[in-house]
């Protein structure tokens, strides 16, 4: 479970996040929806303690990223939205250094490699080395780095950004699978559709706070004409108003 | 995570990663034997162009029209020339000197039969320099025996030679005999301090900054590993390839030398294999406070090209102290050994010049040198902790 309590982020005199608070439960897929430039990504930074905020709380598993931070990055895999890759290294041997860098040995390495590579589609491109992969394939890769450790809390930072139709709907399916694995998702992403589809509780954030939280039921309701997209733009167009008044 | 496990981790990869990359092995392997390559060829050249001189050097002195001096000839056989035949007609003479198949052609006209005063002349070609070299040589002796015959003349009129010669000069010297060699080897302190520097450059890069450019260090850094760890993991790595360039280019100086100086007497022989050791030992400490260096810089800065720049100018520094010590050694104090590659420096060359080692010096130098690199290393692990060195501005 995460729960963030009114996160404060500031870059010099930019306000990334400001105040941002959503509590994301196991078994079920948060999504964070924004404007690009919302503060998604640098949340997502904080939580998994590669920056540090200026005020407020993080807590994964009851544990306070601020106080211990490799005690959350063990509970936590990370889908970064650079997905980045060695590409001298093949797949494999990134599953292999990132299990060992999450502290697993040999016998739990081959089972979680064996299991990741069988369930990503991997097997076609496991010993080749990811220079000149596919961005699916590249995502694959980044995926498994992910996942090696067998997190209870995921965070995926636009994960489908780019793909294809078929790619988007492995990763679809994989979030729903992880979702009935009791595991608790976290995804940010611009696109309304894939949040409505994929998401049980739904934060609108816009200039750095939330501005807006539900189901997409809820939403819908709010909304008053069942449209999401119209409410995401209200939603945020407001906060817009709001900070220039 | 233990610190040893983590580093033995990041070793692993980084290895495994930079061994793969062609460009950097390269850089990595063949860079480290250029410049012993250089200086090897650069004393075989002189050697064999007999362009270092001596007065004991033997040589092949083509003579047209030998028997017209025989008193000269016999001196110039005496003093390590073997007389040979040359063409006598003169467009042939010019032609065998233009061509280098003669270095040059010492002709005595028929007018120096019976007389001790004539005039010779020695054809050569001022733009080779294995002529001029060869040359100067027979000049030298020709001068001598000149000096020698005016004072025979001289005493046989009745008067005192010291009229021809005044004052009479005699060197006693009580050092080694050096010679143009030995230029070559004070050399080798330099460019190994170079080397030490400029190694694992590019490795550095790749490493540090080039990690945020690829996009790989936000998964890397959410790992549960802190970033001392893994500043040290990348650190160590960065060392070890840097020991295998200064072994390589240490090995590649031993062999260069002693081939190029091999067949010759006259050089000062290159040093021993104990000195290279020495050497090798002597730079480790300042092998971990380069390492040091370069994760700083490299992350100080924005990009890889930016690290590029900073980096590649790093090797420039060490390198002036070096070249003015080749000329004007300094003497190493305690002071001036615990200051970082000046006090390797100055115990690199007393190496190189055959002097016992000075183990006041090693002490101050290794305590200097490390504690240097220890601040160093903690203010890349500062600059590792920054937000921008995720951000990457």
């Amino acid at each position: 479970m995460i729960i963030v309590k009114d996160l404060e982020k500031h870059f010099g005199k930019v306000d990334a996040v400001k105040g941002f608070s959503f509590r994301a439960e196991d078994g079920k897929v948060t999504g964070i929806v924004g404007h690009n430039g919302a503060g998604k990504t640098t949340t997502f930074r904080c939580l998994a303690g590669l920056l540090k905020p200026d005020s407020g709380t993080i807590l994964v598993d009851e544990w306070d990223v601020a106080k211990a931070r490799i005690e959350v990055q063990n509970r936590i895999g990370v889908l970064p939205d650079a997905k980045g890759l060695y590409p001298r290294l093949t797949a494999r041997e990134h599953i292999r250094y990132f299990a060992k860098l999450y502290g697993l040995d040999d016998e739990e390495i081959e089972a979680r490699e064996q299991i990741l590579i069988e369930r990503l589609g991997m097997s076609g491109f496991a010993d080749r080395r990811t220079k000149g992969f596919s961005r699916g394939q590249r995502l694959k890769v980044a995926l498994a780095q992910a996942l090696v450790h067998n997190p209870q809390n995921i965070i995926f930072d636009e994960p489908t950004n780019g793909l294809d139709i078929t790619g988007v709907h492995s990763v679809h399916e994989l979030i729903l699978e992880l979702k009935d694995l009791g595991n608790c998702i976290l995804i940010s992403s611009h696109i309304i559709s894939e949040i409505s589809k994929l998401c049980d509780h739904i934060v609108i954030m816009a200039e750095g706070k939330d501005v807006m939280c539900g189901t997409a039921e809820e939403l819908k309701e709010k909304s008053g004409h069942g449209n999401l997209e119209t409410l995401f733009l209200q939603a945020t167009a407001a906060s817009n108003l709001k900070v220039v008044g | 995570m233990k610190t040893f496990e983590s580093i033995k981790i990041i070793f692993w990869k980084e290895s495994l990663d930079h061994l793969r990359d062609r460009r950097s092995l390269v850089l990595s392997f063949v860079f480290p034997l250029l410049a012993p390559l250089m200086v090897g060829l650069l004393l075989y050249f002189i050697n064999t162009n007999n362009i270092q001189g001596s007065e004991d050097f033997e040589m092949d002195g083509p003579v047209a029209g030998a028997e017209n001096a025989p008193a000269l000839m016999t001196y110039l056989t005496e003093h390590g020339i073997t007389l040979t035949p040359a063409p006598v007609v003169r467009e042939f003479q010019e032609s065998a000197v233009k061509s280098g198949a003669l270095p040059f052609i010492l002709v005595i006209p028929e007018t120096a039969v019976g007389t001790n005063i004539y005039r010779l002349e020695i054809i050569t070609d001022r733009a080779s320099p294995k002529s001029m070299a060869a040359a100067a040589t027979v000049m030298r002796h020709i001068t001598i025996y000149n000096r020698m015959e005016s004072m025979r003349m001289v005493e046989e009129a009745g008067f005192d030679p010291g009229i021809i010669t005044p004052i009479t000069v005699t060197e006693s010297n009580v050092g080694k005999t050096l010679n143009t060699a030995f230029l070559f080897y004070n050399m080798i302190p330099s460019l190994l301090t170079f080397m030490i520097f400029m190694g694992a450059v590019y490795l550095t890069i790749d490493m540090s900054v080039g990690e945020r450019e690829r996009g790989s260090l936000e998964s890397l850094l959410a790992t549960p590993i802190s970033r001392a760890n893994l500043l040290l993991g990348k650190s160590v790595t960065a060392l070890f390839f840097t020991s295998i360039i200064v072994f390589i280019n240490l090995t590649a100086f031993y062999i260069a030398l002693w081939w190029a100086t091999s067949s010759v007497d006259n050089f000062t022989p290159p040093p021993s294999l104990l000195v290279f050791a020495q050497l090798f030992l002597f730079s480790v400490p300042l092998m971990i406070f380069a390492v040091a260096l370069q994760m700083t810089i490299a992350f100080m800065t924005k990009s890889a090209k930016e690290a590029q720049i900073y980096l590649g100018l790093l090797p420039i520094v060490p390198l002036l102290p070096g070249l003015i010590m080749v000329f004007n050694p300094v003497e190493p104090t305690s002071a001036v050994s615990s200051i970082p590659i000046y006090g390797q420096l100055a115990l690199f060359i007393d190496l190189i010049s055959g002097k016992d080692t000075n183990w006041v010096g090693v002490f101050y130098s290794v305590v200097g040198t490390l504690s240097a690199a220890m601040i160093v290393f903690y203010l890349a692990s500062r600059l590792f902790e920054r937000e921008r060195t995720v951000l990457g501005s």
